[in-house]
């Protein structure tokens, strides 16, 4: 089981160094947004609790959308997810991989993500993600609808 | 009627509703067709289990959906049955018209019936909530006016006021769906 567990560990590093080094490689030199979103996720035991005001940490997700459209999503729950985002007149859709957290545990599994955001540097954002992953307790849902705000950089 | 004509009415119609669907799947697809579809698959309320779901789906020419999907189960005196009721619009997100997002309206109505055993009494409790619907689509097959599709749907439903702080339970719907263009 620790073999397991260490391999699991080590493919998640590994993904996430395969995923991560591009995304942010070349978008230095061009336009990088950052989002903040906030809303309740759903950890696998039922629905969402209200949001907490102020937000908590749990109901916060940070995104950041390079100009190659590589997004890097980073929050408790869902997870830490790493995809491609494809824009729409103003509507976008998205989906990736990464680690998947829930109240059951982490395991590695994929999401997909459709949403709204406006143009602009600062940006309205509203965004709801749906993420599947396997552990080695089972399978994992999560989700999460969540709105904010963007800075194009 | 004698025994031994059974067995051939049943070819016969078996026979006649084949051709039919066969006809009706390999003819050219019009652009204005509408597409009947069979959905089945797995349904989940928030707790990681997923059960059994069964339904229709609609696609009017416009690109509009509707969709019925049906679940429940029957353990002792109680039975439990839920209907969800979707439509929505698919949109050309994800850079291919192979994969769609999805966003639309989701009414489910639940009914909970207990029977004791003792009695024939029936207790019911029916329940309606009007939602939203989030997912995405993607075309896994298609020969001319017959597809095959998948679905990954979350029903969200307000759970009373709290949906001015963004609470919301969720029925997460995977399905599988074929179907043809008429």
């Amino acid at each position: 089981m620790n073999q397991l567990r260490q391999r699991l560990q080590l493919s998640i590093v590994r993904l996430c160094i395969i995923f991560l080094a591009p995304a942010f490689a070349p978008s230095i030199a061009s336009a990088t947004t950052v989002i903040a979103r906030f809303g309740p996720p759903s950890s696998g035991g039922g629905g969402t609790n209200p949001i907490s005001l102020p937000p908590s940490v749990l109901d916060t997700e940070i995104s950041v959308v390079t100009a190659a459209k590589t997004e890097i999503n980073i929050s408790i729950v869902p997870g830490i997810l790493v995809g491609k985002r494809f824009d729409k007149d103003g509507y976008y859709g998205s989906g990736g991989v990464g680690l998947i957290i829930n109240q059951s545990g982490a395991g590695v599994g994929g999401y997909a993500a459709i949403g709204y955001e406006t143009s602009g540097t600062i940006k309205f954002n509203a965004d709801f993600k749906q993420a599947l992953g396997l552990s080695t307790v089972g399978l994992l849902t999560t989700y999460a609808l969540r709105i904010g705000a963007g800075y194009e950089f | 009627m004698t025994k031994g004509k059974k067995p051939l009415k049943s070819f016969a119609a078996i026979v006649i509703a084949s051709s039919l669907l066969a006809w009706a799947a390999l003819r050219p697809q019009s652009a204005e067709a509408v597409e009947f579809r069979l959905a089945g698959g797995a349904v989940e309320e928030g707790d990681n289990r997923f059960r059994p779901t069964v339904g229709f789906e609609f696609v009017a020419p416009s690109g509009l959906l509707g969709a019925a999907m049906v679940y429940g189960r029957h353990f002792g005196p109680v039975t439990e049955q839920t209907v969800i009721f979707s439509g929505g619009q698919p949109l050309d997100l994800f850079g291919s018209t192979m994969v769609q997002g999805l966003f639309g309206v989701s009414i489910i109505s639940e009914r909970t019936a207990i029977k004791a055993s003792d009695t024939s009494v029936t207790q019911t409790d029916q329940s309606t909530n009007v939602g939203g619907l989030f997912g995405i689509r993607g075309k896994i097959f298609t020969f001319k006016a017959f597809t095959i599709a998948g679905s990954w749907e979350s029903h969200l439903y307000p759970p009373g006021f709290s949906a001015i702080f963004l609470a919301t339970g969720r029925k997460q719907l995977l399905t599988l769906n074929a179907g043809m263009s008429l």
